[in-house]
């Protein structure tokens, strides 16, 4: 008996293993064409699941499966790639990593698709690596300082601040009216990233600064840099309390509600703004960090770009995905519904129905704007500001360590 | 010659630990080699190129500020934590080591910390910390609980250290439980006999029979510690600046965020070389003072 059940304990276990491996195996049977699409804004996901279903609707033989993960999109990504799962269609975060991208491979050719010739030519440079494009670019977004108008009228500011010196009298005027004048979310790195950029990238020309600093011809650090982290100074000076444990929901929140007057971010912020307060009369300006009234811009780049896997099974499929989003019918959904400036040629922004878009396309009509700085910085620069400008504020780094530190990693990073 | 029987019940001995064997194999000991092979590559964790440098990586860390920063915050928290986890644990089984009606709904309470899974538990007390102990804070009046509990380096310290001791201690609570159970009470009543209480029958009694217990709850703790992430990561995600990053979070930042596969895996070699040595000498010190019955 004993013999008998030696080998049935056998069997049991020899049948649960390939169970386990059977049950994969029936997927791969249809014939449909499935694609990944893996991207990293939340806000988002809504519309661009209306837009997929759309897109099937037109293509009933393509589904497209939307996979989001925000804030640790890079690491999953890598992860992904690395285990070589990687998506038919993805987001490219940044100049540098599509660099890394191109190079390995897994982006597709675009520059002779038919519909990147629907997009603007000024969305053009933000894809384009050695003559080629290698992504889509969905949007056009501003980051700046988002103001709330009413309160700024209240307050008795007549015009949103050019220079640093305007800005300074903005706050003493908010103060009076008992407003906290900036909401910060010191806790998450990615918003001092963002803020270090604006105030950077505003005193170099970002594209060729990230050449030089390829080059090894230049340095973070230069004589302006001062004025700059006179108005970062002011931004911790008059900010909510516990601006290290406040986070992005806490951010948002308090501008909603009107606790705060200011805060510097994207447009996508308002979409969370608006989910506490769709009423907000919100605008928004460059942030000053020079005493010429003339040098005020605005950073704008394109943000969202997806691009499409070089070595995917799909690429045809995955192509036509993208052209499909180049339509009329998907940027309308995109502008109305994401609520982001579109990177299209004829689209207006009056359907995102926000003064802060009008106030983003008002910069980009009168032509000034500069590029996100970091966007184009050396892969790896852009998760490791955030923390040294923590260290700033907390007294443990002065303003030149912060530059040389950056120009130390990015030497490191380049290095073969 | 090896007999036919003897074969037989080889291969059924084999059959059963075939498949712990093989899930060992595959998820440890494949990924253990691989990864020392990595620490000696630079790789940027997307090209397939990954380039042969030798023990550069090790040399690097040797230098590196960060790291090091990191390892002495790691040995700090894992000094209190160890400490207080196991002292808390150690009071919490004596407490709760009778039979009264109810103990075993006490002792669950105690143990509920532990059946969360680390990384909520993280973002529970970070809001917490952040947004409900502030308010507490004006509706009492304690003005004292309205510190910045995570963005004060110095504070946010102790902040994670409360967490994981509140949430680590209901573990340990009943492994000593088990080990005081089975002193015999034999033992106990002959020594009370004998004269000894309270304090002598704890110290000379009790103690040295629960070395085993100790043993094991140091062991668990102290790799735990070394190896902690998903804490720190939830609450203060090593910030403000540098000031609360664990030697995982700092391995964790180098390879993925900034595209240093080999040089992270050098850095997680070393981690694994570190708790290695230390738990054995642990092991080895406390064993020979087991008092064997």
């Amino acid at each position: 008996m004993t013999k008998v059940k030696s080998i049935l304990v056998i069997l049991l276990l020899v049948v649960f293993s390939a169970s386990i491996f059977g049950a994969g195996k029936q997927e791969a049977k249809k014939e449909k064409i499935v694609l990944k699409y893996y991207q990293y804004k939340p806000e988002i996901v809504d519309p661009l699941d209306k837009l997929v279903g759309i897109f099937h609707d037109q293509n009933p033989n393509i589904t497209v499966n939307i996979e989001t993960v925000g804030k640790d999109y890079l690491t999953v990504l890598k992860t992904k790639i690395a285990s070589n799962d990687i998506p038919d269609i993805y987001a490219v975060q940044g100049a540098a990593n599509m660099k890394s991208y191109v190079n390995e491979g897994i982006l597709a050719d675009l520059t002779n698709e038919s519909f990147m010739a629907r997009v603007a030519d000024g969305a053009k440079p933000a894809v384009t690596y050695k003559g080629k494009v290698y992504a889509l670019p969905m949007d056009m977004a501003g980051l700046g300082v988002i103001y709330n108008k009413d309160l700024f009228k209240k307050a008795g500011i007549s015009a949103p601040p050019k220079t640093v010196s305007e800005l300074k009298d903005a706050v003493k005027k908010l103060k009076a009216i008992g407003v906290i004048p900036f909401g910060v979310a010191f806790k998450e790195a990615w918003t001092l990233r963002h803020m270090f950029s604006m105030g950077h990238a505003a005193t170099v020309m970002p594209i060729k600064f990230a050449d030089d600093m390829n080059a090894g011809k230049t340095h973070f650090w230069n004589s302006q840099m001062n004025k700059v982290f006179e108005t970062f100074d002011l931004i911790k000076a008059n900010c909510n309390s516990k601006p290290f444990e406040s986070n992005y929901t806490n951010e948002t929140t308090m501008f909603a509600q009107g606790k705060t007057a200011m805060m510097t971010q994207g447009l996508w912020a308002m979409k969370n703004v608006r989910k506490v307060n769709p009423d907000i009369n919100a605008g928004m300006f460059g942030l000053p960090v020079f005493e010429d009234p003339s040098k005020a811009r605005l950073m704008v780049d394109v943000d969202y770009r997806i691009g499409v896997n070089a070595k995917s099974k799909n690429v045809e499929a995955a192509k036509k995905f993208l052209d499909f989003m180049t339509t009329k019918t998907a940027t309308e959904i995109w502008i109305r519904d994401c609520k982001l400036i579109s990177s299209i040629k004829g689209t207006s922004v009056d359907a995102i129905g926000s003064p802060v878009a009008t106030d983003i396309k008002h910069y980009i009509d009168t032509d000034k704007t500069y590029p996100w700085g970091y966007a184009y910085w050396a892969a790896g620069l852009t998760s490791k500001i955030g923390p040294l400008m923590q260290e700033y504020y907390l007294g443990k780094l002065t303003k030149e360590q912060v530059c040389s530190t950056m120009d130390e990693l990015w030497a490191k990073a380049i290095s073969k | 010659m090896i007999s036919n029987r003897k074969l037989k019940t080889g291969a059924i001995f084999l059959s059963f630990i075939l498949p712990a064997l093989i899930l060992y194999t595959v998820f440890f000991l494949i990924p253990l080699s691989s990864g020392l092979l990595y620490s000696l590559t630079k790789w940027n964790g997307i090209s397939s190129i990954k380039k042969y440098v030798g023990l550069n990586n090790f040399k690097e860390l040797l230098g590196d500020k960060r790291f090091l920063n990191s390892l002495s915050f790691t040995f700090k928290y894992a000094i209190l934590n160890v400490i207080s986890i196991n002292i808390l644990a150690f009071l919490l089984a004596l407490m709760l080591d009778r039979q009264i009606r109810g103990i075993g709904l006490l002792r669950s309470i105690f143990f509920l910390p532990n059946v969360i899974s680390m990384i909520i538990v993280g973002f529970i007390w970070q809001f917490f910390f952040t947004n409900v102990i502030g308010e507490i804070a004006n509706w009492t009046g304690l003005t004292f609980l309205n510190q910045s509990w995570l963005g004060n380096p110095g504070i946010a310290f102790y902040s994670v250290t409360l967490v994981s001791v509140w949430r680590g201690a209901g573990y340990m609570m009943i492994i000593y439980l088990a080990g005081l159970q089975t002193i015999n009470s034999e033992l106990i009543d002959a020594s009370r006999i004998d004269g000894a209480s309270g304090w002598k029958l704890f110290a000379y009694i009790i103690l040295p029979l629960m070395i085993p217990s100790i043993n094991i709850c140091l062991f668990m703790t102290i790799a735990n510690s070394f190896k902690m992430f998903d804490l720190v990561f939830a609450m203060t995600h090593g910030g403000p600046g540098y000031a609360t990053e664990v030697i995982s979070l700092n391995i964790y930042n180098e390879a993925f965020l900034s595209d240093r596969y080999g040089y992270g895996t050098a850095k997680a070699v070393v981690l694994m070389l570190m708790i290695l040595i230390i738990t054995y000498i642990q092991l080895k010190v406390l064993k020979k003072k087991e008092v064997v019955l």
